[in-house]
């Protein structure tokens, strides 16, 4: 098996020693890479002032610079992102096809309309570009600005986006990166960060982008790096693990903003199961919710409400779109979605005992193709926080209370149909804890515009200042009052 | 040895009608039987068996019939009707939240030839009471187990089925041939038995000494003194096994205890009050009643080890005779011992060497085998074993070296299927008999739960069933009523 090699970078500097050995995850190829613990003065910045560079550009040169990397990410000229493709394919839970699809439209997420967007909708461009001013209503002025700020980014390994995405969102905010990788998706953010090398070696966005991997949890690099000293933020994706490796270094100075895995659902409405063709085209649509990316994403549908009523009536109904949606998943394109790469045992040996069992659930499928469990009570199964590898769960209900009850802290994206009912629910989801509402069909399109799993993390990675300014003949001193 | 002799004893065509008297043979008998003679018998029991409970116990109709299978011709045939032993937990979880139990004597029905149609389990309030409603008024004795996340399986053996479940574990402490402990049953009928352990409930361990006082002691309970003569809730259980996965997925804070085990709180809090006092007064016993005595000890090892640690501080050691018999199953999982840790339980015993460790499994009617003198496990003659392509699922060839996922069939067992698959990775040797003498195929020493292999593993064994317990009674206790 091929042994990849995972060079350390440091804001421009590409370290190819080969100090330490890494297994990867998934049985997948390990790799070698420098020993962070040797660099450790270099990575951390602790001259805060060192940001200044990248104020000496305008939000301007910044969309360029990025339409331009954008450009030469193009998979079949990137050699680098080749090489993240094929480490990839033997570590990641993601089909090849579908993992090429996603390496070919990477560059994309750094273009001019998708740059614009997220920073003007996520922050407000002069925000971003200089200090907004306000005169205040109880008199004097005051200008805002939303200012960089040094953080490293432990990221996610399920889809290479979450790699390229905060390379981009660093560079909006004018902010210094630090990005520890996961062990099966090593090579993505150290591609995006060679590409940018290679393009413009001293360009301040450039300097200000490191990628390094070292064990989560290794004590030497973490107290090192993770003090108020070395950096302002920690974004941290992944799950109550991560955050217990991070916890311990949490103190005045240093801002977590936790991105924490996410499950999500599915509601559908009545008027979805009037006929057997509208079964069809509602079965088609939420098809596209779970099997995108082989259901590995936050976003994917996993458990499906569907207002099929409970009686004997409704059960069948139930179980007849359950036969609709198995057949649209399967017709799902191959970049899309496809068989299970690697399944989940327990999550087989669950759905396997499910289907020799009776009176409770009607399974239809079952092996890699994935399966569609239809839930004979208004419930869903106990193993829903297992559900993937195209594994849905459909529960057929009444009263819309049962998915209103069943939404919490935990559920990030809730598809719906048809979109009236969206607007009928969307106060309640929220209060309940559902975090985006979105037309079914569409949950893995995803709106950009600021808000994520119930907070805006970009606006949280800024530092916020505000300048003031009054005269005593305007807004006479505390003293003389 | 001589072969002729030991078979002597041995009527195959008994056995072939009933193999549940495979432990009225010693081991010597059981084990010198041509292995040939062995599979014959196996075949004739699992024809039957199949012939028999297809159409009695409607899982395995089902299963059948998805699997194509109409009669059973060879040993291979079963291969593919072995049962996810999730299947026995295959109930929805909100069924022992709600109280409906009536729903799952149901669902208990269709894994059982025993008709339970009659029985009105609508009125229990918990788990407990419904194993109480199910001991009082029919065959079963449910042997559950101590929970992934709280969910039980349910194993429906019976009164009758728990005849040879006695008769395999006084057989368990014999010896092979001229081992050293062939001899060891003599005088065993004289031996008390001091528990370490819950005596009452449903576990593996109180069930198993029901068996013995009621087939083996003529129903005399003073045989058997229990360091914990009270009853290990199931229904504390599962919340245990409900906080300890809550807690992993830092979920602890939305965890709820139900009215049912709130109305219960004030008992339960009595007798965790009175566990102190019962344990000193437990250890005077057996120091002032069996001190100097032989006698049969048994109980997890974290349990032994606890206890031998409290009586080294109490300056007791040697405490029984060295031919003592002991069985210490379950596992340490979940446990971090002393390195030293076998040494304290010899001392604290006073037998010169830590029993040979055994292999079975609480869903097995005649469980464990010992090893024998030379580390290797041999599956006893009552359990047909099977090894399935952990990938594929495919029957590996039953000769040569084979590593895959372990299977077995019991033939011991009448009123349920007696195929399961379990999640053990085991390596057999089928066709090099070992030196020790015994017949038949070996199992290599080094068995590995899959789960264990893919990573993460929050079942609690048996020997974690007591903390479990244990901190679930401390969680009750704070919650408010």
């Amino acid at each position: 098996m091929t042994k990849f090699h995972v060079p350390l970078i440091i804001r421009g500097q590409v370290i190819e020693d080969k100090d330490v050995e890494f297994a990867g995850r998934r049985s997948g190829s390990g790799f070698t890479t420098p020993d962070v613990k040797k660099h450790l003065n270099a990575l951390a910045l602790t001259v805060p002032s060192a940001l200044g560079d990248l104020y000496t550009l305008t939000f301007a040169d910044i969309a360029d610079y990025l339409q331009e990397l954008g450009d030469r990410l193009s998979f079949g000229q990137n050699a680098y992102l080749q090489e993240a493709y094929e480490l990839s394919v033997t570590t990641s839970g993601l089909s090849p096809d579908i993992l090429k699809g996603i390496y070919e439209t990477l560059g994309q997420g750094f273009s001019r309309a998708v740059v614009h967007q997220t920073a003007d909708k996520s922050i407000g461009i002069p925000y971003l570009e200089g200090w907004v001013g306000t005169k205040l209503d109880t008199g004097g002025h005051a200008w805002v600005r939303a200012i960089g700020a040094r953080a490293v980014h432990i990221i996610a390994g399920n889809i290479p986006n979450v790699a390229s995405m905060s390379i981009m969102r660093n560079a909006i905010i004018r902010s210094d990166i630090i990005v520890k990788t996961p062990s099966n998706d090593p090579l993505t953010a150290t591609a995006v960060a060679r590409t940018m090398i290679d393009m413009a070696p001293d360009h301040p966005i450039t300097k200000h982008v490191s990628v390094a991997y070292w064990k989560g949890g290794d004590k030497e690099v973490e107290e090192a790096l993770y003090t108020p000293r070395s950096i302002d933020k920690i974004v941290a994706w992944g799950g109550l693990a991560s955050i217990a490796h991070i916890a311990k270094y949490i103190q005045p100075g240093i801002d977590v903003i936790t991105l924490d895995p996410k499950l999500s659902s599915t509601i559908i409405g009545k008027e979805a199961f009037g006929s057997d063709s509208a079964m069809q085209a509602v079965a088609e649509r939420a098809a596209v919710d779970i099997g995108h990316r082989n259901q590995e994403a936050c976003h994917n549908a996993r458990v499906v409400y569907i207002q099929t009523g409970t009686d004997k009536d409704g059960l069948n109904k139930a179980n007849r779109f359950g036969k609709f949606l198995y057949d649209e998943i399967q017709k799902l394109p191959p970049h899309i979605s496809g068989p299970a790469i690697s399944p989940d045992p327990a999550l087989a040996e669950e759905v396997g005992a499910l289907k020799m069992s009776m009176g409770y659930y009607d399974v239809i499928g079952g092996g890699r193709e994935g399966a569609v469990i239809v839930s004979q009570l208004d419930e869903p199964v106990d193993f829903a926080r297992l559900l993937t590898n195209r594994v849905a769960n459909l529960v057929p209900f009444d009263s819309v209370e049962t998915p209103i009850r069943s939404t919490n802290a935990y559920t990030q994206t809730i598809g719906i149909y048809p979109d009236s009912l969206k607007k009928e629910l969307r106060d309640r989801l929220a209060f309940h804890g559902g975090q985006r509402l979105v037309s079914l069909g569409y949950a893995g399109r995803f709106a950009n515009i600021g808000p994520h799993d119930g907070i805006e993390p970009l606006r949280r990675m800024c530092k916020w200042i505000v300048e003031e300014e009054y005269a005593p003949e305007q807004v006479p001193l505390a003293s003389k009052t | 040895m001589d072969k002729k002799i030991a078979m002597q004893g041995v009527d195959i065509e008994l056995l072939k009608q009933h193999p549940e008297r495979y432990p009225d043979l010693s081991v010597t008998e059981q084990y010198t039987i041509p292995y040939d003679t062995v599979m014959d018998i196996q075949l004739a029991v699992l024809k039957d068996r199949f012939n028999h409970l297809v159409h009695k116990v409607p899982v395995l109709q089902k299963l059948a019939e998805t699997q194509g299978t109409r009669e059973i011709r060879d040993i291979h045939d079963a291969a593919v009707l072995l049962f996810p032993h999730s299947l026995y937990k295959s109930y929805p979880l909100s069924l022992l939240e709600k109280s409906r139990f009536d729903l799952l004597t149901k669902w208990l029905d269709t894994m059982t030839s025993i008709d339970l149609s009659g029985v009105d389990a609508s009125g229990c309030a918990g788990i407990d009471d419904w194993l109480d409603v199910m001991d009082t008024t029919t065959e079963l004795r449910i042997k559950h187990s101590s929970g992934t996340t709280g969910k039980l399986s349910f194993v429906p053996r019976t009164l009758g089925e728990t005849e040879a479940t006695a008769k395999g574990w006084r057989r368990s402490f014999e010896g092979f041939g001229d081992e050293p402990h062939a001899h060891a049953l003599e005088g065993f009928e004289d031996l008390h038995v001091i528990l370490i352990s819950y005596r009452k409930g449903a576990l593996a361990y109180p069930r198993m000494m029901d068996a013995a006082v009621h087939w083996l002691y003529g129903g005399d309970e003073s045989k058997i003194l229990a360091s914990n003569p009270v009853r290990m809730s199931a229904d504390v259980l599962s919340l245990g096994g409900r906080l300890q996965a809550a807690q992993a997925k830092g979920e602890l804070g939305q965890m709820q205890v139900s009215p049912t085990l709130l109305a219960r709180r004030d008992a339960f809090m009595r007798e965790q009050a009175a566990q102190p006092e019962r344990l000193r007064h437990f250890f005077a016993d057996i120091v002032e009643r069996f001190r100097g005595k032989r006698v049969i000890l048994v109980g997890s090892p974290p349990a032994v080890y606890d206890l031998a640690i409290e009586a080294r501080r109490n300056g007791l050691t040697d405490l029984f005779t060295p031919d003592s018999l002991t069985m210490f199953g379950g596992g340490a999982k979940g446990r971090i011992f002393e390195e030293d840790y076998k040494q304290v339980i010899c001392k604290f015993v006073g037998m010169p060497r830590y029993p040979l460790d055994g292999y079975g499994m609480s869903e097995m009617c005649i469980g464990a085998s010992r090893m024998c003198m030379l580390g290797n496990i041999h599956p006893l003659p009552t359990l047909i074993p099977f090894l399935l392509d952990s990938r594929s699922g495919e029957l590996l060839p039953r000769k040569g070296t084979q590593t895959g996922r372990y299977g077995w069939f019991d033939l011991a067992i009448k009123t349920h299927w007696g195929g399961l698959l379990s999640g053990d990775k085991v390596t057999m040797t089928w066709d090099e008999p070992c030196a020790c003498g015994r017949e038949g195929p070996i199992i290599h020493p080094e068995i590995r739960r899959f789960s264990e292999i893919e990573g993460g593993d929050d079942k609690i064994t048996c020997a974690g069933a007591m903390d479990a317990h244990d901190k679930a009674l401390d969680f009750i206790a704070q919650a408010v009523g």
